[in-house]
């Protein structure tokens, strides 16, 4: 019952540093200057894209453990990882895209940053398509392992090559360097660390979930050979 | 090398949470012809994946030569021909190029000669520059075959190797399966008609939803009602 | 020999007897990586000329796709030069997408794979193999559509701007042919492997994309390669890429 009862209290704990961080954002940070109210969105944007590319980063490494063990469980991890890192990608290109839309006056603009999550998004998506439509399930945890390896080091090679590309063009708007007062860095440290409790809770979610899928698969498995 | 030229050592295989095979040991003596018994999805398929390296067990492993194949590679393929289900070459070239093309992969001197030699063994000189989408069920099974004795393997596995065959086609199979083997090589096969299997084979393995239940000579094949098991005539009895 | 037959000199036994002699004489030798790769390259080639499927179908493509730009943007020539690198490269990827696909149906049927993986060759030899030959299908394509594209855009280029712009395609192409062939390994085996490697391929080749159209600019505008790191991209995407999918390549094709 112990493993419960931790469970209970990260629940809770998570729930409640994940109100403060609420609290902290919408009242008790000091308002932007020269944003306004907007500034706000980027203590849950900046979080979100964090834990987004946290969560590839654990895609990764669980693919390269389950290709060195073959133990199921670090392909379940791999896939739930990768799951929730595509909600908190979504999430975190459409607060950017708000915010953008304010600082920047546009929707979308070929920032580095801004590129390699939209790269992100389109290379993790075809990942859980990938899964989706190959049959044989063993095969498919090899082939979803080894694509999570060659997708996660195309980031940085996608990121440096947006921001040298960035520099030859002419920069019409540039992003306004955020003068933090202390305020504001203690509201993104918490919200910060609420997101990732938040991320860890929705993994292991998941992660239970997939397991009971798999263990009703090998049910069925049984039955049929019975 | 003559007791246990391969051997199987507690080998399983899971597809998933399916266990095809289970626990299957058995040492292949050199120089016998074994015939693989068991109903459709009794693993026989899967077993002759496993032995041909094609596939990994799930736990134990295969040993040639008292090395387990999973660590000889190249060396151990070089020494099998494997006949499969799948036809395994490229419907969209001729036969003699898929020929040539493997004969050329498994390190054979003059591939091309080689190549053609087979073909005539197996009377498709006719189609040699035909397609292979274009053969029949036959001459793909006969091109086969061909692809799995081109390099002189010591080790035959032939997963069904009569499918398809016509009578001609059936006994130049027998034929070449007398003569391919030197005194030294294995043969193992499956059939789904026993009676043909034994007219090649010196004992048999039979398999039971990835169990080995039984193996022995023709006598002990009598014996254990193997053939009523099939056919399902006799439905329950321990071996 | 067991139970041999008595008319023991028959034309068929011959055959397996000498191919009996001949395995036991190089059965020692390992087949290497580059037998191997060598051997599948030249089974695509020879069907490829024999047939010329994949080039007529590149051709045309790059023909219509010509076609459809031109009419499209009725370009200056100034304009041209800006416009041209970007749908030189988009063209080229398209027609890279055709070319896998074609080369992914062409493996699929027959289940040629499950021969390849019997035989006695490293599997990076089977890799190597395909990257060597879809590389080779994917420069011919550009030699037929980097012609048609300064014709039909009348645009006038140096021989050093001309030199240039080979080397830049040669490297792009070395790295779409290794993305590609790694991802057409993985999609083959799903029934709808055509789709899914269409959805895969951009999101990966985004850095060959960035690059090799700004160095196609810079060449076309200014005949030498730009200074910072282009180059610098693609010969570290075609180095890591290399690496990395022969290493993963056995993992994908391991049943």
């Amino acid at each position: 019952m112990a493993r419960w009862r931790i469970q209970q209290i990260f629940w809770m704990a998570t729930a409640l540093l994940l109100l403060i961080g609420f609290y902290l954002s919408f009242l008790y940070a000091p308002r932007e200057r020269v944003m306004g109210d907007v500034q706000r969105i980027f203590y849950f944007h900046m979080p979100l894209a964090w834990n987004g590319f946290l969560a590839f980063a654990i895609t990764f490494v669980s693919g390269l453990l389950y290709l060195r063990t073959r133990k199921l469980k670090y392909d379940l991890w791999a896939a739930a990882s990768a799951e929730v890192g595509l909600l908190f990608i979504t999430l975190a290109l459409l607060t950017g895209s708000i915010w953008a839309r304010s600082a920047w006056g546009t929707y979308w603009t070929w920032e580095p940053r801004l590129t390699t999550a939209a790269v992100l998004w389109l290379m993790y998506a075809f990942y859980l398509i990938l899964r989706s439509y190959i049959e044989n399930r063993e095969k498919m945890r090899l082939i979803a392992a080894a694509y999570g390896i060659v997708a996660f080091i195309n980031v940085p090679i996608v990121f440096m090559s947006i921001r040298w590309w960035r520099t030859l063009h002419p920069v019409l708007i540039e992003p306004t360097g955020l003068k933090m007062e202390t305020p504001m860095v203690l509201t993104l440290v918490v919200a910060l660390v609420a997101f990732t409790m938040f991320y860890v809770l929705l993994l292991a979610q998941r992660i239970k979930l997939a397991q009971a899928e798999e263990s009703i698969q090998a049910m069925k498995e049984q039955l049929k050979e019975a | 090398m003559a007791k246990g030229a391969l051997e199987l050592k507690n080998v399983s295989k899971a597809i998933g949470s399916r266990r095809i095979l289970k626990d299957v040991s058995f040492s292949f003596e050199s120089g016998r012809r074994y015939l693989l018994l068991g109903a459709n999805g009794s693993g026989k398929t899967t077993l002759f994946k496993v032995m041909a390296g094609l596939w990994r067990p799930t736990s134990g492993a295969v040993y040639y030569k008292h090395l387990n194949i999973a660590d000889l590679n190249g060396a151990y393929s070089q020494e099998i021909g494997f006949l499969s289900h799948e036809l395994g070459m490229y419907e969209e070239l001729t036969g003699l190029q898929n020929l040539a093309f493997f004969a050329e992969l498994y390190g054979v001197r003059q591939p091309h000669t080689r190549a053609l030699e087979f073909l005539e063994l197996l009377g498709l000189r006719f189609f040699a520059h035909e397609k292979v989408k274009s053969y029949s069920r036959g001459m793909k099974q006969r091109l086969a075959i061909a692809k799995a004795l081109l390099h002189g393997p010591k080790i035959l596995l032939l997963d069904e190797p009569f499918a398809g065959l016509d009578l001609r086609g059936t006994s130049l199979l027998m034929e070449l399966i007398r003569w391919a083997l030197s005194s030294e090589g294995l043969l193992i096969l499956s059939s789904h008609d026993p009676e043909l299997g034994w007219q090649v084979a010196d004992e048999f393995l039979y398999l039971e939803r990835g169990v080995l239940l039984s193996h022995g000579d023709r006598a002990r094949y009598a014996e254990k009602t193997i053939e009523q098991r099939l056919t399902g005539a006799a439905d329950v009895g321990v071996c | 020999m067991l139970k041999r037959p008595s008319s023991s000199d028959s034309p068929a036994q011959r055959t397996l007897e000498s191919a009996n002699a001949d395995a036991a004489r190089i059965s020692l030798a390992q087949r290497g990586l580059l037998a191997g790769a060598w051997a599948i390259l030249k089974k695509d080639l020879a069907y490829e000329l024999q047939n010329r499927e994949t080039l007529v179908v590149l051709t045309v493509f790059s023909l219509v796709v010509v076609f459809i730009f031109s009419f499209a943007f009725d370009l200056a020539e100034a304009e041209a030069k800006r416009l041209l690198p970007g749908l030189l490269w988009m063209t080229i990827l398209f027609a890279s997408v055709l070319g896998f696909s074609k080369s992914m149906a062409f493996e699929r049927r027959g289940d040629a794979l499950s021969g390849l993986l019997l035989a006695p060759i490293p599997k990076e030899a089977i890799f190597l193999g395909k990257v060597m030959s879809s590389l080779l299908f994917l420069l011919a394509s550009e030699l037929v559509l980097l012609p048609l594209f300064f014709a039909f855009f009348s645009i006038k280029a140096s021989f050093t701007q001309m030199g240039l712009l080979v080397l830049v395609l040669l490297l792009g192409s070395v790295g779409l042919a290794v993305v590609g062939s790694f991802l057409a390994a993985i999609c083959q085996v799903s029934r709808q492997g055509e789709i899914l490697f269409s959805l895969g391929y951009f999101p990966l080749v985004i850095p060959i994309l960035i690059a090799g159209t700004t160095l196609s600019k810079s060449v076309l505008e200014t005949s030498q390669i730009p200074p910072g790191p282009w180059l610098n991209v693609l010969i570290a995407f075609d180095l890591i890429y290399a690496v990395v999918c022969l290493w993963v390549f056995e993992y994908v094709v391991e049943d």
